[in-house]
């Protein structure tokens, strides 16, 4: 059976909308399962959004939808069918709220989920920076001194504001894209997603 | 990963045997078809391989010191290994050479990508005295063959040609860095990729037609409409090779589906016509790459065409276990 990989969380609601509109049934998310009929043959399976990526390109899922934030950073080997029209936010630069942003004497403290993106971004305008890893609430890094800035999401830039956090540069717009497993894109039936 | 976790688990009987059985198929046939074997040295010297092998592969070739003997390389396909023989041959003067393979390959993993170092391949080379499409056909025709010999019934083979798309890459009017970044687009099939290059460097009638070409993808007849642009691109001699080719195949293989994808190319700046690939609803990754090389021998200082194809014995052997999907990518060359 076919199967499509969907990133949980803030892309899940809006992937399965768009899936309705191609004419899949909407699975129901009230249980624990990750594994949800979808009708039209295809079953859907809920991952976080760089196991998508994972799962696609080994051939564990046919197709995936994920932000194009994941596919910068790892880019899987798959292929990247098209752009879709959700999942609109940005991948940018913030600092503490009156901060010096760009030290001369020390590299600038950068924390993300993001560290080659951010890497080949930063670099681009000359930044001297040492990225620090971390994988969730990244925003806190700042704020307990394990950082001097971050390089994350921004949807509203609320959650930025509400830490004293503030955008100092946009480095890369990011949306949904729906990926293909190499082998698998060759056995699909029809291109349903074009449109 | 590191390159102890990427080491091979080696093969227990059951599948030792079918190795050893998918092998004696596949020499047997090409014995058959004029194919003689050849083998290969493990070790390289590492400047000649570097000469003789696509970037992406150069890039993951294993090398040793070998205390005074030079820096070494580990075999990592056994095409360059072949023409490094065969440019010393003075009988590959004349005529063509038809040769075939078996064995291991060994491969640096790809950056955080958790796959085997050590690899099983077969193949065909068929070496000519000169460059050109002559003996395409005929390599085509075997690896279909090869496909049947093995009993891949749901196989599908993909087509190719750099004829296609690399010239319409070379006259883009765009700066030479976007290079990299076109042949990822195009690699990867993305739409959005490739009109962002667009939107920065400019649209022109080379760039709609890489756009119109990127989900190709389907049957020869299906893309006809495509014949005019084409021809106006001045790319319509390899579309007629491509389509010649289709035919023959068909003709020969009726119950194998062929596609076309001149997208598609791992190796741009290695392929110079034909490409081949072949893949298997029970396998992610191609199952079989190869194609028309044929700078290859010049970079050896032997003016010779080349074609060929290598299947991947380790995927195969997945297929027959029907446990696909090992962690890996389409690596391939």
């Amino acid at each position: 059976m076919p199967r499509i990989a969907l990133t949980k969380g803030r892309l899940l609601e809006p992937a399965l909308a768009w899936l309705s509109e191609k004419g899949f049934t909407r699975p129901d998310l009230a249980g624990r399962a990750l594994c949800l009929p979808l009708g039209r043959g295809w079953e859907a399976v809920l991952l976080k959004g760089p196991d998508v990526a994972v799962f696609v390109q080994n051939g564990a899922a046919d197709l995936g939808i994920v932000g194009s934030d994941v596919l910068e950073e790892d880019r899987p080997d798959a292929y990247d069918l098209r752009d879709l029209p959700f999942g609109r936010c940005r991948l940018s630069l913030a600092a503490p709220v009156g901060s010096e942003t760009v030290p001369g004497q020390t590299p600038l403290r950068v924390a993300t989920k993001y560290p080659r993106t951010a890497e080949r971004l930063l670099a681009a305008r000359g930044l001297w920076v040492r990225f620090i890893r971390v994988t969730s609430s990244v925003e806190l890094a700042p704020l307990l001194g394990l950082s001097d800035a971050i390089v994350d999401l921004v949807d509203t830039g609320g959650t930025l504001r509400e830490n004293g956090l503030r955008e100092v540069s946009v480095l890369l717009p990011v949306q949904s894209h729906l990926i293909a497993n190499r082998g698998a894109y060759r056995f699909l039936e029809e291109p349903w997603w074009e449109g | 990963m590191s390159a102890a976790g990427a080491l091979s688990p080696g093969l227990w009987t059951a599948d030792a045997a079918r190795l050893r059985r998918m092998e004696r198929a596949l020499l047997e046939l090409w014995a058959g078809e004029g194919y003689a074997e050849v083998v290969p040295p493990l070790l390289l010297p590492a400047a000649p391989v570097r000469a003789a092998s696509p970037e992406a592969l150069a890039s993951r070739t294993l090398r040793l010191d070998a205390n005074g003997e030079g820096p070494l390389a580990l075999r990592a396909d056994f095409t360059a290994g072949v023409a490094l023989m065969a440019a010393r041959r003075l009988e590959c003067l004349d005529g063509p050479q038809r040769l075939c393979y078996e064995g291991t390959v060994a491969r640096r993993p790809a950056a955080d990508r958790p796959e085997e170092i050590e690899t099983f391949q077969a193949g065909c080379e068929r070496l000519s005295p000169l460059a050109g499409p002559e003996g395409d056909e005929e390599v085509a025709l075997l690896a279909a063959g090869s496909l049947a010999a093995l009993g891949i019934g749901d196989a599908v083979l993909e087509l190719g040609h750099w004829g296609l798309v690399g010239p319409l890459m070379e006259r883009l009017p765009w700066p030479e860095a976007a290079r990299e970044e076109l042949e990822q687009a195009l690699n990867r099939k993305s739409r959005s990729a490739l009109e962002s290059l667009v939107g920065r460097h400019g649209e022109c009638a080379e760039a709609r037609l890489l756009v119109r070409l990127l989900h190709l993808g389907g049957r020869p007849e299906a893309v006809e409409s495509l014949a005019a642009d084409l021809g106006a691109a001045g790319v319509l001699g390899a579309w007629r090779e491509l389509r010649s080719l289709a035919a023959a195949l068909e003709k020969a293989f009726p119950g194998l589906p062929v596609r076309l994808d001149p997208t598609d190319v791992r190796h741009w700046s290695y392929y110079t016509g034909l490409t081949l690939k072949a893949f298997s609803r029970r396998h992610p990754f191609a199952l079989l790459s190869g194609g028309r090389y044929d700078s290859l021998y010049p970079a050896l200082a032997r003016p010779f065409g080349a074609c060929g194809f290598a299947l991947h014995l380790d995927r195969l052997l997945e297929v027959e276990r029907g446990r696909p999907s090992g962690p890996g990518t389409e690596g391939g060359g």
